[in-house]
């Protein structure tokens, strides 16, 4: 006997399909005659009908049913299918646009920041969104808001203040940091216990890592090394230029001193009695240096790799050490240029002790250095410390003729 | 059994030879004669099945007729003339590209 589902048992099907979310009537109607057609095989076996519909749905697996109506509507949905192209298109456009940018930027070409900026402008404004949104309505059942959300605001954070980085706008700093702790806090945690919440039904998606972990690295470029090893080795060699300077010209300077110090009386007194203390400053900023990342007596060629950006604030910038330093240099310079006659000489105090002045480009600004590497900051002060003692040393030998 | 990734870019073009060689069909007719042509080996799930039968709905080459089993509403699909001449060409390319690989990943003579 042919066996066939009775009218009631199809309201009943029809029932739970609409309870499980299959709604759409188009879609509803040929799944119901599927799962009929199904049931009614299974029942030629001899099966009764409520076994054979059970056995039937267990198959199935009922949550794949507004999976399935919800992939059909999205792929008949022809603004959205559309708005995928364009979103994807759009992203394209201004990753190129960026891309080409920091071309241009390599070659310093007239337009790079302008494209740069456009670009990553484009990116983040209107491809970034775009591209959750989709993603967001794309999730099958309970879509999870926040997910979306973090993600953005990551991506958001890590490419503007790239940008900001590249542009040296104020502020990049602090949204590269804002970043981090959105990707480790936020976007990781809530990706990691979505994957485990439902292991079976999402589909891991790799974008989304690839995504973290280049936004990651990003992060890192952009905070932590400012400078490559080669730049590092370079500045690390003027640096050591400088100290084998500054012992020769202390060597010459006291063994001077030692001769004639006697006959040049109180002026020579009064210039040893400056140096040694302008000395003894920056002695004490690069020291404070190296305690600022734990490396405190080590010699700098060691030191210089390690960065640790708030080492130049600890140091001279927050207790005014720096500005201290420059106000007794220019007292120094004062009683120079009072003491000396010689144009050539009053001009060489005037170049070597041009760091004191508080006019732009011409003074040393330490709170400059708040935000550069600290290899950067020692060899400006290793320097200037070496400007003070050949200043000595022109002065001094100046002052016996 | 066929593996799911396999099957997936061939799918539309397995739905629309069937409806081109047997006329109208139902959803469940074109699952089982996949299987029957496959000798079991294809099994088409109705997940994989529907979205793409709307799709080519949709899109104008496949057009439905309805029909009443009892109270149960039954949808033939057969092909419009366009997603005729389109399935020759889709058939095609797939002969062309099976070719392609098998020349590509035919084992070379020792």
């Amino acid at each position: 006997m042919h066996a066939e589902i009775i009218d009631s048992q199809l309201v009943r099907i029809r029932n739970e399909l609409s309870a499980s979310g299959l709604t759409y009537e188009q879609l509803q109607d040929d799944i119901l005659d599927h799962i009929c057609c199904m049931v009614e095989e299974e029942m030629e076996f001899g099966n009764d009908f409520e076994s054979s519909y059970r056995t039937i749905m267990t198959s199935i697996g009922e949550t794949r049913l507004s999976g399935l109506q919800h992939e059909t509507i999205l792929l008949l949905d022809k603004k959205f299918q559309r708005m995928k192209r364009i979103t994807y298109l759009v992203g394209l456009l201004g990753s190129l646009t960026a891309i080409t940018g920091s071309f241009f930027k390599m070659f310093h070409w007239p337009g790079a920041s302008i494209m740069l900026t456009l670009g990553f402008f484009i990116v983040v404004a209107i491809f970034l969104p775009a591209y959750f949104i989709m993603s967001y309505r794309e999730q099958e059942e309970k879509p999870n808001i926040i997910f979306p959300i973090v993600g953005y605001l990551s991506l958001f954070l890590i490419f503007t203040g790239a940008v900001f980085k590249v542009m040296h706008w104020p502020g990049a700093n602090i949204a590269l940091k804002v970043s981090l702790v959105f990707i480790l806090v936020g976007f990781l945690p809530l990706y990691i216990v979505q994957i485990f919440k439902r292991s079976s039904q999402t589909k891991i998606n790799p974008a989304y890592i690839i995504m973290v972990l280049v936004g990651l690295s990003i992060v890192l470029i952009l905070t932590r090394i400012n400078l490559s090893k080669d730049a590092i080795d370079r500045y690390t060699e003027i640096t050591l230029l400088y100290q084998e300077s500054i012992e020769l010209l202390d060597q010459k300077n006291a063994d001077f001193l030692n001769e004639y110090g006697d006959s040049l009386g109180e002026q020579a007194m009064k210039i040893k009695q400056y140096t040694n203390e302008l000395c003894a400053m920056a002695d004490h900023m690069t020291e404070g240096l190296l305690v600022g990342i734990d490396q405190a007596g080590i010699p700098i060629e060691q030191a210089a790799g390690r960065d640790f950006r708030n080492a130049a604030r600890d140091a001279f910038i927050d207790n005014g050490l720096g500005d201290k330093f420059k106000e007794l240099s220019r007292e120094y310079e004062k009683y120079l240029l009072q003491i000396v006659t010689d144009p050539l000489v009053k001009n060489q105090v005037e170049l070597g002790l041009m760091y004191s002045s508080d006019r732009f480009i011409i003074g040393w600004m330490p709170q400059d250095y708040a935000d550069e590497p600290l290899i950067l900051s020692y060899m400006k002060i290793i320097g200037l410390k070496r400007q003070i003692v050949q200043v000595e040393e022109i002065v001094l030998a100046s002052l016996l003729n | 059994m066929i593996a799911n990734d396999l099957l997936k870019g061939t799918l539309r073009t397995i739905v629309l030879k069937l409806l081109a060689d047997n006329g109208r069909m139902y959803g469940y007719e074109i699952t089982k004669k996949v299987e029957e042509l496959s000798t079991g080996k294809i099994k088409l799930t109705f997940g994989a099945l529907y979205p793409v039968l709307h799709k080519l709905e949709a899109d104008g080459h496949i057009k439905t007729e309805t029909e009443y089993v009892g109270k149960r509403v039954r949808k033939y699909y057969t092909l419009t003339e366009t997603g005729r001449s389109w399935t020759e060409q889709k058939v095609d390319e797939f002969f062309d590209f099976v070719n392609t690989l098998t020349y590509v990943l035919k084992p070379t003579p020792a």
